[in-house]
Order: structure tokens, then sequence, then C-alpha cells
């Protein structure tokens, strides 16, 4: 299950992922970001509330990420929990997306 | 005793020297000659003194008297110092006395009210006073019973057996000590006395006999091999210093690997340390010729060690003989013959041996009658190729006449009897694409590994959820890998697969597949399909066969040789050997050395990229025509005679001559830096 909570703050666009990014919540999570994205220039993910993430997941983030980039939208990920980091550090997303993208 | 007979002993005075011989000798006073050698210096205070010196011999009369003593000298020797302080000394009516007379100890009591004689047991005997064993001084009296028992010494005979590591020899040492009984030694009445002993009888040691030998080495597990003339010389040399050999194994005969044997070979042994044929000569079998013989390995014999256990041979090792192209197995399949004219080689890869005949193209001219030549095979030119033509080859290239403004590329080697001009030359295509495809392949190989081992260790991550991974296979989560952490093994593949087909070399079969069941797997969403990340340890395992098959296969280097060159390019990935009289305006790139050795052995207005050693004759010219020659940190670059305004580069460092030199080198040392050794010519020339 996953809920994205969107509030807006400015000119930035806060997604607040509350459940699990994995097979079953991906298409949802790229929805919430496809009707987030119109005119900001800033994005932030918050992930305090993410427990679990499978490699479709990933993979999805990783595609929203790099999309949104190409539309010179800023990204940030915050709050991830230690577990969830453990994933995103053995895949190298620090060092992919840049270690200023974690916040 | 000493052997000799005599003694030289020091004392501070002549006196104090005899005596001590004379203890030493264990003989009487009256039984030697003395002779002093020194008559020794009281100095003053000890400064300048000088020791007494004397040597102190036994008569001939008494040697014989004291033959019997003389085997257990030695022992009293060591005694010497504790005798010393036993020696009779003047005797004290006041006190008690003790002596031996005829093997009894003699006791005599103190007249009044002085100490009783003291006693102290020597060696090889038991002193027993009143029952009562002792060894310290013990004081004595008239009453007391005083036994002495004597200890004999027993004769001893062993036998010392060394046996070889390998067990394939014994060696046998009999050593043999005669024994002795004793008697108490008569001694003069002293206050103080120390029981010694004298040799009553002497005891052989008992005889050894062949028979005994045999039983010993039998006991001893050594069983074959026995040598009677060994023992009887173990039996004449006792005590000797080291043993003889008394049993001898069999050492086995190892087996000999299977080899195959090339009869091309015979005919043109130039280089025997490269069992493929020299590239530089064109060796040719017809058809039917026999190419290869493989000849059988041959078992050895065991041989057996003295203890009498087989010692195996070593088992000889067989080699599989294949066949590739151009030939065919004869019925028994124990030889090889050619089916085509051509020539012939081999490629090992592990223990199989690969036989192949090579076409080779024979051509007088090529010129317009002929045109271009494209051939997988050999090309052999008799005469010269002309103006604007070309010539490709999967293997070597040769040409007796000139070349002219042509274009001659070789999978392996080129070697051009006379001149090159204006042409475009290179050697060892196939050899110099495996070279530029290994690093990437090796990469691969690793990254290969530790993508496996990654996805594993997501798997066991707490937050990770495989739900996906158990419906869809492990597809999505190497896909995943790829597309971050791992995202440069799919751009090195497509570099490794666009470098294939950019080359217009053939390769082998294996290499082309293993490429490209990498890129269908690794690149774009091949991974998708990937069920399990073992998966990846067979492509793996396929890339490292793939290695060591190009390893193999870019071992041996090709080469340019050619006699004079001019306005050329050269491109080699081995040698480039200029044989002639030299090298001009023209540009050198070799993955070995640059060689330019005739007469005069010149190299003007040439730039030079090597991998290895630069040896030219004369480098550059009077004329300030732009020279350089560049090599790797590991490798040198020497010129008899090098011109000003030549520009040497070493690794990273770069030298710009600024005269005449001659003897001339440039290399790096082992601290990293450039070393330039030249000598100054002294003159200008013109």
């Amino acid at each position: 299950m996953l809920d994205v909570q969107v509030s807006t703050d400015g000119k930035n666009k806060i997604l607040r992922l509350v459940g699990e990014l994995d097979i079953a919540t991906v298409d949802r999570f790229k929805k919430s970001v496809d009707e987030a994205r119109e005119d900001v220039s800033g994005m932030i993910l918050d992930m305090a509330k993410l427990g679990f993430v499978d490699s479709t997941g990933v993979g999805g983030l990783l595609n929203v990420v790099k999309s949104l980039r190409k539309d010179s939208v800023e990204v940030k990920v915050c709050n991830v929990s230690a577990e969830v980091y453990e994933v995103f550090d053995l895949l190298g997303l620090p060092m992919l997306l840049g270690k200023e993208i974690f916040e | 005793m000493s052997v000799e007979g005599f003694v030289i002993t020091e004392g501070n005075t002549v006196q104090e020297a005899v005596s001590k011989a004379l203890r030493m000798l264990q003989v009487k006073k009256e039984q030697t000659t003395i002779e002093i050698i020194s008559e020794g210096k009281q100095g003053f205070l000890g400064v300048g003194s000088r020791l007494a010196k004397v040597k102190v011999s036994i008569k001939e009369d008494a040697k014989a008297e004291l033959e019997l003593t003389d085997i257990l000298v030695d022992l009293h020797i060591r005694d010497e110092s504790l005798a010393a302080q036993y020696s009779p000394k003047v005797t004290d009516k006041m006190t008690g006395v003790a002596a031996v007379v005829n093997g009894k100890v003699v006791v005599t009591d103190p007249s009044d009210l002085g100490s009783y004689a003291i006693l102290k047991p020597g060696r090889n005997m038991r002193l027993i006073i009143n029952g009562q064993e002792t060894v310290e001084e013990t004081p004595v009296s008239e009453g007391d019973m005083i036994q002495v028992e004597l200890v004999d010494e027993k004769p001893v005979s062993s036998l010392e057996l060394t046996v070889a590591d390998n067990k394939l020899e014994a060696l046998l040492r009999l050593v043999s000590q005669p024994g002795a009984t004793y008697r108490l030694m008569d001694q003069a009445e002293t206050n103080k006395l120390l029981l010694q002993i004298e040799v009553a009888e002497i005891i052989e040691s008992p005889p050894v006999t062949v028979e005994d030998v045999i039983r010993f080495l039998q006991e001893k597990n050594v069983v074959k091999g026995i040598l009677n003339a060994g023992i009887q010389q173990v039996l004449e040399n006792q005590n000797g210093k080291e043993g003889f050999p008394v049993a001898r194994g069999l050492k086995p005969e190892d087996g000999i690997d299977a080899y195959i044997r090339l009869p091309f070979l015979d005919d043109a042994k130039e280089d025997e340390e490269e069992p493929l044929f020299n590239h530089h000569q064109m060796v040719s079998v017809s058809p039917g010729e026999v190419v290869a013989i493989k000849v059988p390995k041959q078992i050895g014999r065991d041989g057996w060690a003295v203890t009498g256990e087989p010692i195996p041979a070593a088992l000889p090792k067989d080699c599989e003989m294949c066949i590739k192209s151009g030939c065919e197995f004869t019925g028994d399949g124990e030889m090889v013959v050619a089916t085509i004219a051509g020539r012939p080689g081999t490629a090992n890869i592990g223990n199989k041996t690969f036989v192949h005949v090579d076409p080779v193209y024979e051509v007088k001219d090529v010129d317009q009658t002929i045109g271009n030549i494209k051939f997988a095979g050999d090309v052999l030119v008799r005469g010269s190729v002309r103006d604007g033509y070309k010539i490709e080859a999967d293997g070597n290239i040769e040409v007796f006449g000139d070349v002219t403004r042509a274009a001659i590329t070789a999978g392996a080697s080129v070697t051009i009897h006379q001149q090159a001009l204006g042409s475009i030359i290179t050697a060892g295509g196939r050899a110099a694409l495996y070279s530029s495809i290994l690093p990437g392949l090796k990469e691969t190989g690793e990254m290969l590994n530790n993508v496996r081992a990654v996805a594993e260790q997501l798997k066991s991550v707490p937050a990770f959820k495989t739900s996906d991974l158990r419906a869809k296979g492990d597809g999505p989560l190497i896909q995943l890998l790829l597309d971050s952490k791992f995202n440069v093994l799919p751009q090195t593949v497509s570099e490794l697969s666009e470098t294939m087909l950019g080359s217009k070399q053939t390769v082998h079969e294996q290499v082309l597949d293993c490429v490209n069941l990498l890129q269908k797997d690794l690149c774009g969403l091949g991974s998708v399909n990937i069920e399990s990340v073992d998966y990846l340890q067979r492509l793996k395992e396929c890339v490292d066969l793939v290695v060591g098959l190009i390893n193999d296969s870019i071992r041996k280097e090709d080469c340019i040789k050619v006699k004079y060159v001019q306005n050329c390019t050269l491109q080699s990935s081995g040698d480039v050997i200029i044989e002639g009289q030299g090298c001009y305006i023209s540009t050198v790139t070799a993955g070995g050395e640059v060689i330019v050795s005739g007469n005069p052995g010149v190299a003007r207005g040439v730039k030079v990229v090597s991998n290895g050693n630069v040896t030219v004759k004369e480098l550059g010219s009077d004329f300030d025509t732009q020279t350089s020659v560049a090599v790797n940190c590991n490798s040198k670059v020497s010129a008899g005679l090098i011109h000003p305004n030549v520009t040497v580069k070493v690794g990273g460092d770069k030298f710009r001559v600024d005269n005449l030199y001659k003897n001339f080198d440039a290399y790096i040392n082992y601290e990293g830096q450039l070393v330039v050794d030249k000598l100054l010519t002294g003159e200008k020339r013109q």
C-alpha cells in the first residue's frame, strides 16, 4: 500500500510517501508525481514513512528523478529511514544521483 | 694419556708444570723424560710474567707397562682439577690419614685430637661406609667398614642406520668401543683421599658378523637391494666417519608426456622456443603431407625402496590433437595430413592442440592483371605491389619486391624484402584488435561477479521486498543494478561490441559469440529476462574462457620487417624491424620494439610511438627535420648517434636533444626519474 500526501511550499511541492514503494504501488507513485510536477521548480520526496521498497519500486523512483531533472526540476529525497537507505546505498544511488539529493 | 706419549704443560714454575703433566699422563716422574721449553718468569706485580712450559714424555720401556690404562685416560684428564685438590700432601701426624694399599683402603686414626681422614669416591665406583653409600667427602675412622664397589665399563657395539628420504639408499655405520674392568689404584697416605681407579683388564667389544647386520637391517625394515660388499665395508671400517651403503633401491623411471610432433618444424628449426612455426619464414605443405603426429605418452617403470615398497613412476600426461581447417586425421587418428596446399600451424587451448593449414595465395606481381587481393590466408607476392593496389590477408603477407603507394593489411606479419614507398602497412590486425578488447573483457568479468554479489546482498536487506522477483525472476533486480551502480557494465559491453563490429578482422568464433551474448543479455532491456543471478556466473565463465583464448592468441606478436621505408605509415601489433638503409619521413607505431639496424640504419624525419624499446643506429638529421620517439615508461630509447632537435619521450618525461651525441640511452630508472646517458661526439658533422 502506498499513500502519497502532497503539499505545497512556495515553488516547491512536497510529496510525503507513506507505506511501500513496490511493484503494486509504483504506478500510483508515478501518477502522483506527474500530477504534482506542473509549474514547480523543486520537488521534495519525504520518505520518513516509507518502510519497504522492491526492485521495481526503486527502478520507478530512478526514472522519476531522471525525468524531473530533464525538466530542470530540482529533486530532493529526505528523511530516508536507515533500512531503506541501505538498499539505496547498495544500489549506488548516492553515487549515481549525487549525494546532495539525500537530505 | 695422549696418543703421542707426551704432553706439553704450563705452570707458574717448572715444578708446577711437571706435576701437572705427570697427573695428566698418570705416570710417575721416573717413568718420563722431562724437557724444559721455557723457565718462566715471575715479573713485577704480575707485569711481564711468563709461564713455565715443559714437555714431559713417557720413556719407551714405561710405555708398554702403561698401555693398559691408555683407553680410559681421558676420564682421568677430566678428573684432573678434582684430583689436584686431593694430591698427596705432607701428612700431619696429628691428623688421620688414608691410603690405598694393594687395592684396599687403609685408614689410620689421628693420634691426638686431630681431625679424621676424609674419603671421597671417584669415578666408576660406589663408596659404601658402614652400609651407607656416600658421594660426598666423608670422614672415616679405623673402625668404619669401608666397601668400594667398582663399576666396570661394558663394551659397546652399535649399528647406526640412515635411510635416505627417498628410501633409495640405506647407509650403515658400525660404532664399537671396548669396555674395561677396574681395580682401585694404590695411593700414598694422605689426610684427604680421592679414590681412583685403574684399568685391570680391557674387554674387547663383541664381534659383529654379517648375519648380525642382516638381522639388524631386517629389524629396521631394510629388506630389499642389500649390498653384501657394503656390509663387508661396514664391518671392516668400524668407527668410520660416515656410513657405507648397505642397501640400494631402484629409482623409478618417470613416464614421458604425450606430445605433438610437427614435421614441418624439422626443416625450419629457427626458433625452438616457439613451437609455432616462424612467422617470417614461409613454411608450406602440400595436400597429403603429414602436418602433425601425436607421439603417445610412455608409461614409466616403477621403482622400489630399500624398505621393499614400490615407488611409483610419475604418470605421463596425455594431450589431445584436434583439427581445425585445411587438414584431416588419417585412419588411426594419430596423424594429421593436409587437405590443401598452404601454411601449417598450431594453436594451443588448454591441453588441446588445434592443427590447421591456412591457404597460401601466391602471385607474381600485384598490378592491373591481378587487381586488389583479399584472402583468408597467407599471401605471397613473388614480385612487387604496384601503385594504388591493396592486399588484405588474414595471415601473413610476404613481398619479395617493392611496395609502392599501396596498402597492405595482414592479420599476422608483413615481410617486405625490398623497399616500401608511400604505403600504409599494417601487421597483426587480429592481435591488435584482441589487445584492444582484452581490458574491457576482463573488466566485464569482474563486474559480473560484483553484480551477482550485490544482488545477493540486497536480497537479504530487510527493507527490500523480493515478492516481485519471486514472480518474475531476478531480471528486474539485475536490470536495476545495471541501471544504477553498475551502469558502466552495459556501456563497456557496448563498446566491446562496437570495436568488434568496427574491425574488419576475422576473429575466433568463441570471441564473437561471447560478445554477442553479453550484448544481448546486458544491454538495453535484455537483462529483464534473466531468470536468476546464477546466470551471471555462467556469463562470467564464458568471459573467462574467451580471455584465456585471447591471451593465448596474442602471446605471439606479429611484426613488420622491411628493408627501407619512405613516406610510409607502419602499424604493427608487435615489432617493427627495418634491416636496410633506414626509415625516412614516416610514422611508425609498434606494440613491441622498433629496431633500425641496417647500414647506415637511419631514422630521419620519423615519428615513432612504441610500446617497447626503440633502437636506432642514427636518429634525426642535420637538417632539423622533425624527428620524435615516444616509448612507455618501462622501455628504453637507444641511438648510436643522435642529432639535435630530436624529441625523446619516455613515459611522461620529455627530452629535447641539444647537441650531436653518440651512445645515447634514455630510460626511466627505478626511482621513476628520466635518465639520459650520452657522449658528446666532439665534432660537428656537415
